[in-house]
């Protein structure tokens, strides 16, 4: 019980070195997050419990080979995020719905966002949190998958755009790009502007 | 500064990581440019929005988990006091007292004697007087460590009186196979004697019966001369 206030780093140390109950207290600090991230990527409990899970486990068989161990956070979010994406394409045309499925008779994000049915930013309290929460995963749903990902890092997680860069493997300006545009994007579809228009 | 470095800025100002001097020109370009302001404003409601709608959820259940390893990596932690549990470690550590002491009582040759109601306990007493001859060695080395002179007196005693008793038991497997064959001889004997004495019968019934034969022979012959000489008279 004494490593829990250990850094990532010299619990990353001690798995290496064999400790493989150290390997625990990472899942146990970081289990929630990833869960969550893998969450409002896929809007699927079950699915992102597995990619959770699945992530744990590519991390502990690829521990060794972290070069630098400060960095276990964002290696742990690119492994979770290389998972969804290989579920992705492994099932395109998967439909994530379970949320949606939660509440009986919840409306659909269509009549939610309907024209008459106006969502607002400063609305949004007209919503009970489970209402609101369906809203904003089939929106977040509808973004592109490398739109989603940078909200979803910058938003929920509070990573840097550097950070989100190394675990989208690409430019901190293309990361800035996709945050603006995903934003963009969901202003469109949480706002009160008619559907369809720009 | 134009709408389009303005516009730059936005992702820097909506992701919290804009500079002091970054976040005064934006706010410079905003007191002129009402698109840029509307802009940034509608957009800049849309994190919390997600944050707010969406906290975070509490992961349905723990990931902790048994750890995959390689199968050395299993054989090492088997081998490994992290792997083991306290139990198991106190019952290794008593036994290897356990161990350590035995070990030392044994070359300290410890002889440990219970005798009326009292333990004695004694260090480098020679182990045993027994002479090498003894037959029964293999009972003297089941013998205990622990043993006293009128103990030994009554072990002498036992061995000699089991000696003797093999010795007697020797004697008379001896004197049953002399019986026996001497028995064996003596019906031989009996035997031959009674061939001999059937022999001897046969061979005197000859006899017999060629001394009648003689004696009827004879007395016809003196029959035979009495009536000549009767006749000549």
């Amino acid at each position: 019980m004494g490593l829990v206030c250990v850094s990532d780093k010299n619990l990353v140390q001690k798995v290496v070195a064999g400790e493989a109950e150290a390997f625990n207290l990472l899942v146990k600090r970081w289990e929630k997050k990833l869960f969550n991230f893998g969450l409002r990527l896929t809007g699927n409990r079950d699915e992102a419990l597995d990619i959770a899970q699945e992530s744990f486990t590519r991390a502990f068989e690829q521990i060794r080979h972290l070069k630098d161990p400060d960095k276990f956070p964002q290696w742990l979010f690119r492994i979770a995020r290389n998972c969804w994406i290989s579920n992705l394409r492994r099932d395109q045309s998967a439909l994530t719905e379970s949320l949606t499925n939660e509440i009986e008779g919840a409306p659909s994000i269509e009549d939610l966002l309907s024209d008459h049915v106006a969502v607002s930013i400063e609305r949004g309290q007209r919503f009970e949190q489970n209402e609101l929460r369906v809203i904003l995963a089939r929106a977040l749903n509808t973004l592109p998958a490398e739109q989603r990902e940078t909200v979803v890092l910058k938003i929920y997680e509070g990573m840097k755009f550097s950070e989100i860069a190394e675990i989208a493997e690409c430019p901190v300006s293309t990361v800035k790009s996709r945050l603006y545009l995903g934003l963009k994007e969901l202003r469109k579809l949480l706002t009160d502007q008619p559907r369809g228009t720009t | 500064m134009n709408c389009q470095q303005s516009q730059d800025l936005f992702p820097d100002y909506l992701g919290k990581e804009i500079t002091t001097e970054q976040s005064a020109e934006l706010q410079a370009h905003m007191k002129t440019c009402v698109t840029c302001r509307e802009e940034l404003v509608s957009l800049s409601g849309i994190p919390s929005l997600l944050r707010n709608g969406w906290p975070d959820e509490e992961i349905p259940r723990s990931l902790i988990f048994e750890t995959p390893r390689s199968s050395w990596r299993q054989l090492v932690d088997v081998f490994s006091p992290r792997s083991w549990s306290r139990g198991v470690v106190v019952c290794a550590a008593a036994t290897i007292c356990f161990i350590l002491c035995i070990s030392t009582l044994a070359m300290l040759k410890t002889e440990i004697e219970f005798k009326e109601g009292q333990f004695r306990v004694s260090f480098n007493q020679p182990r045993s007087l027994l002479s090498p001859h003894f037959e029964a060695n293999q009972q003297l080395a089941a013998v205990p460590a622990a043993l006293n002179r009128s103990d030994l007196e009554k072990l002498i005693e036992n061995e000699l009186a089991q000696s003797e008793q093999r010795q007697n038991s020797k004697v008379e497997k001896l004197l049953l196979e002399a019986k026996t064959e001497i028995n064996t001889n003596r019906t031989e004997d009996m035997q031959k004697v009674s061939q001999g004495l059937k022999y001897l019968e046969m061979t005197q019934r000859e006899v017999w019966k060629a001394a009648a034969r003689n004696a009827s022979y004879l007395e016809s012959l003196a029959r035979e001369v009495f009536v000549k000489t009767s006749s000549t008279n």
